[in-house]
């Protein structure tokens, strides 16, 4: 719920670099990915109080129109695919700070993973949204983004485990 | 992951609506599960804190919805379906244009530069500007002309941008007029010492009013970003200065 400015700031706050990174992955130049974040906050606030339908949170909405505003400019849905960018993931992973003396590079961790898979870790684990919601916008299926979230633990369970033996 | 793990993956790492006693129990046996939830803690441990440059940013959002998104929005509203026709006439590129520009001159023409820019917010100190009235009346004059040259097209795309540009000199002019005020009460507390305390309120009360305009301004601007046309670009070429109110302690330094 956004029913204040205090409360819009701190959504902001909590959002902002995962709206980012989400707007790279969508294939935004990271010259523009202010800009267009900044249009995406003030659409969502505006629809937010015109139209809330309280069975959806403020992030679902801020997420939701980011990438409706972005198949509103390329007017085809398909062109969003295909254009992951290539930095992604030091883009990622940049905001991720080393942690001395543990027993593994958090950084170098999540830099194993592909890009639709650090997606998927920004909004389960740091933006705490649904499988169903993230399945809707990455354009999968929620049985596929479930799966794949295994997939990723997996997969970083087993680098640990394998820097553990080396 | 188990079929097991699996049943649990939607609130393994979900701050929302709790954990089930199955999934305690679960967890408690499954190394695996213990295992990706102490990943999945030192993942939201590494995360780098937010750096300066994102603060601004948030800043620059946060200030926006508060001045006003509704206005902003309308703006844009406005000008993507005059934009849209895909034709801007010369008279449009120029009002649009000009009206920055002359907000640039009303503030740049002064005996003190401003130094901020929007991202520095450490406060300015208030110049002492010169009303280039002539500016104001070269606007008035090219929107008369644009409104004449397009008085028997009846196009809604015009009068949007029209509404738009005379929006743009309205606000100016206010500006400018606040502006003038603060300017001409500093001069006057300069010359009258006794006053100071009486002089401090009002100066607050029109700083506050000053900062309050120009944030309007500015998001009237901003929402010609978001037309993705030329006028954006232009725009975007301009370093665009934001004036902010002075930084705790500047007020008593200016009296």
């Amino acid at each position: 719920m956004v029913n204040s400015q205090k409360e819009f700031e701190d959504q902001v706050k909590e959002t902002y670099r995962s709206l980012k990174l989400f707007l790279r992955y969508l294939g935004v130049n990271q010259g523009e990915v202010a800009d267009v974040a900044h249009e995406v906050y003030i659409k969502a606030l505006k629809a937010y109080k015109d139209s809330y339908n309280d069975s959806r949170s403020f992030k679902n909405w801020l997420f939701a129109i980011a990438k409706n505003t972005l198949i509103d400019q390329k007017r085809n849905r398909n062109a969003l695919k295909n254009t992951v960018s290539i930095d992604f993931s030091t883009t990622y992973v940049s905001s991720f700070t080393e942690v001395i003396q543990s027993q593994f590079a958090m950084k170098e961790l999540v830099g194993i993973l592909e890009e639709k898979d650090q997606m998927i870790v920004e909004f389960r684990f740091f933006q705490d949204l649904p499988f169903k919601e993230i399945a809707s916008l990455m354009d999968m299926s929620e049985g596929a983004v479930k799966m794949r979230t295994g997939r990723i633990l997996n997969k970083l369970r087993e680098k640990i485990e394998q820097g553990k033996d080396s | 992951m188990s079929m097991e793990c699996e049943k649990f993956l939607e609130q393994s790492y979900s701050s929302v609506g709790g954990q089930s006693a199955d999934f305690a129990a679960h967890l408690a046996i499954c190394p695996a599960c213990q295992k990706n939830l102490e990943i999945v803690n030192s993942l939201q441990k590494s995360r780098a804190p937010l750096d300066s440059s994102e603060m601004s940013e948030i800043f620059s959002i946060v200030n926006s919805s508060e001045a006003g998104a509704i206005i902003g929005m309308a703006s844009a509203k406005a000008t993507t379906a005059s934009f849209g026709v895909g034709k801007i006439s010369f008279w449009i590129a120029a009002l649009l244009l000009l009206v920055p520009m002359a907000y640039f001159a009303l503030f740049f023409e002064s005996s003190q530069s401003i130094e901020n820019s929007f991202s520095d917010s450490k406060g300015i100190s208030i110049p002492n500007a010169v009303i280039d009235a002539e500016k104001i009346e070269e606007l008035e004059s090219l929107i008369a002309r644009f409104e004449k040259e397009n008085a028997g097209t009846a196009s809604e795309a015009a009068a949007n941008d029209l509404l738009l540009a005379k929006k743009m000199l309205v606000l100016g002019k206010e500006l400018a007029h606040t502006h003038a005020e603060i300017t001409k009460l500093l001069s006057s507390s300069d010359s009258d010492s006794d006053s100071d305390s009486i002089n401090k309120e009002a100066f607050e009360k029109l700083m506050n009013k000053y900062d309050k305009q120009k944030i309007d301004f500015v998001i009237l601007i901003n929402s010609l970003r978001e037309t993705g046309n030329k006028t954006r670009d232009w725009l975007s070429e301009a370093d665009f200065p934001v004036i902010n109110l002075p930084a705790t302690g500047e007020e008593e330094n200016a009296f």
